[in-house]
């Protein structure tokens, strides 16, 4: 079953799942595992040798069952704290971390993950339920006058009278007033933008040269 | 049969060829400092405002790669200064950057390139193009200097191949790049696959304990079943819940 598994993975089961194993391990040797390969240590960047590469695709990730994901979240969790101590050991000795972009690929294999989680949840629940595995969402329009999605509570109870929002069909006059003012301000100021950029199209080489304005054309 | 209408699509290698095409994205954004310093959100349905330490209005591209050390001071400074000028409420002017991207499929030079120089001072001179920059739209030739699309006129004389379009190839799988004057195929050089991470795709050296090994990453092991996520790894740890919730109200 090990051949099967990445070997990230299979490091990661064994220690799972012989807890023996562990417990032979000296303390020391667990602390270890919150720190980088000393080989690592005092780099400006890391050699080829020592840096890992690019995070896991979401493509590739479909391909893993779900108790291999469950197992790389976990790898990928041990990786980011071992980065979070290594940048803390940096900082306080005023140095630079080699290769910062680690915690960005650890990262990103952390949402893809998510992601296809999410998507065989989704589809299950498609199926079962109807209903999507997406957070809940209610449609509702707030005192300004603006209607948006806004991530709904779970509550034990059923609303009282006026906890639950809802959107609205007509605005009361302050909403309105509001409203309409708010677009007027929006409008003037895509206007605006919309003056700006074609004042820097027309703006030429030797204008910004010579410190030139444009032309003054009135009545245009 | 939509997916296998897009799966007889010629590919489009070139759209690839990238030096950053692993590098996270958000790190790259990071580095440019295009980021919000501070986002004021949850505004009763109004759109965030957000505080960027550069504005990506502000930012200028460069032929350095945007993580190296001298762009990113530069990058710090730029946002020190634009921190420091909304911090005594000083009008700052934006420097909008005045190239656009040139398409994909417009760009024809790729590293490893043997070019010969047009215009300028270095007119007539040959070399090996050592990077690109496909956000400037530079070509840095070992030695000589050169930016697209200024003054190309008059280099007709020079009787060089001045452009090359993508075409498909003969089996039409595949978009290949070729002399439209001559009509030869020239090659994309091995030297445009290099990127952050390796030479060669193929040479790439696996980190020990850390990589996951190639063929072991394309093996497939998930298999469907009618189970959530949650209830699967439930199953394999022996965790069994005989409970059913009471209903509950999302509002």
């Amino acid at each position: 079953m090990w051949r099967n598994l990445p070997t990230l993975l299979s490091s990661a089961v064994r220690t799972q799942k012989f807890p023996l194993a562990t417990a032979r391990l000296s303390t020391d040797a667990n602390m270890q595992q919150f720190f980088d390969d000393e080989a690592n240590f005092g780099k400006a960047e890391l050699r080829p040798k020592y840096r890992p590469g690019r995070a896991w695709t979401a493509d590739e990730l479909r391909l893993k069952s779900n108790s291999d994901l469950h197992k790389l979240w976990y790898v990928c969790l041990k990786e980011r704290n071992m980065l979070i101590t290594m940048r803390k050991a940096h900082v306080s000795r005023a140095r630079n971390m080699p290769n910062p972009e680690r915690f960005d690929r650890v990262q990103e294999s952390m949402d893809r993950i998510e992601e296809v989680v999410h998507e065989r949840n989704d589809a299950v629940l498609r199926l079962e339920t109807g209903e999507s595995a997406a957070p809940r969402e209610r449609t509702i329009t707030s005192f300004a006058g603006f209607t948006y999605q806004k991530p709904a509570k779970e509550h034990y109870l059923p609303p009282e009278n006026g906890q639950k929002e809802y959107e609205v069909p007509y605005l009361d006059d302050d909403a309105y007033m509001m409203q309409k003012l708010w677009t007027e301000k929006e409008y003037m100021k895509r206007r605006d933008q919309e003056d700006d950029v074609k004042r820097r199209a027309a703006r030429t080489d030797d204008m910004e040269r010579f410190k030139r304005g444009a032309p003054r054309v009135f009545n245009r | 049969m939509l997916s296998s209408r897009v799966l007889r699509l010629p590919r489009k290698p070139f759209v690839d060829l990238d030096y950053a095409k692993h590098m996270p994205a958000a790190y790259v954004e990071k580095v440019k400092r295009t980021v919000p310093r501070k986002t004021f959100g949850d505004r009763f349905g109004a759109p965030d405002i957000k505080m960027y330490y550069v504005h990506p209005d502000d930012y200028v591209p460069s032929h350095r790669r945007p993580w190296e050390d001298k762009q990113l001071s530069e990058h710090l400074h730029r946002a020190d200064k634009y921190f420091s000028a909304q911090l005594s409420n000083k009008f700052m002017r934006f420097r909008y950057p005045k190239n656009e991207r040139i398409a994909d499929t417009e760009w024809t030079f790729f590293p490893g390139d043997l070019v010969q120089v047009m215009v300028g001072k270095d007119k007539g001179r040959q070399g090996l193009i050592l990077t690109i920059s496909r956000d400037t739209s530079e070509v840095i030739v070992d030695g000589l200097h050169t930016k697209l699309g200024e003054d190309m006129e008059g280099s007709d004389k020079l009787g060089v191949d001045k452009t090359l379009r993508w075409q498909l190839n003969g089996a039409g799988d595949e978009y290949i790049r070729v002399s439209t004057k001559s009509g030869y195929e020239i090659p994309i050089p091995s030297q445009a696959k290099v990127t952050y991470e390796y030479l060669q795709p193929e040479n790439y050296i696996e980190v020990e304990g850390k990589d996951t090994p190639a063929d072991l990453v394309l093996t497939r092991t998930y298999i469907p079943k009618v189970a959530s996520f949650e209830q699967e790894i439930m199953e394999e740890i022996g965790i069994k819940e005989t409970r059913t919730p009471k209903p509950t109200y999302w509002y």
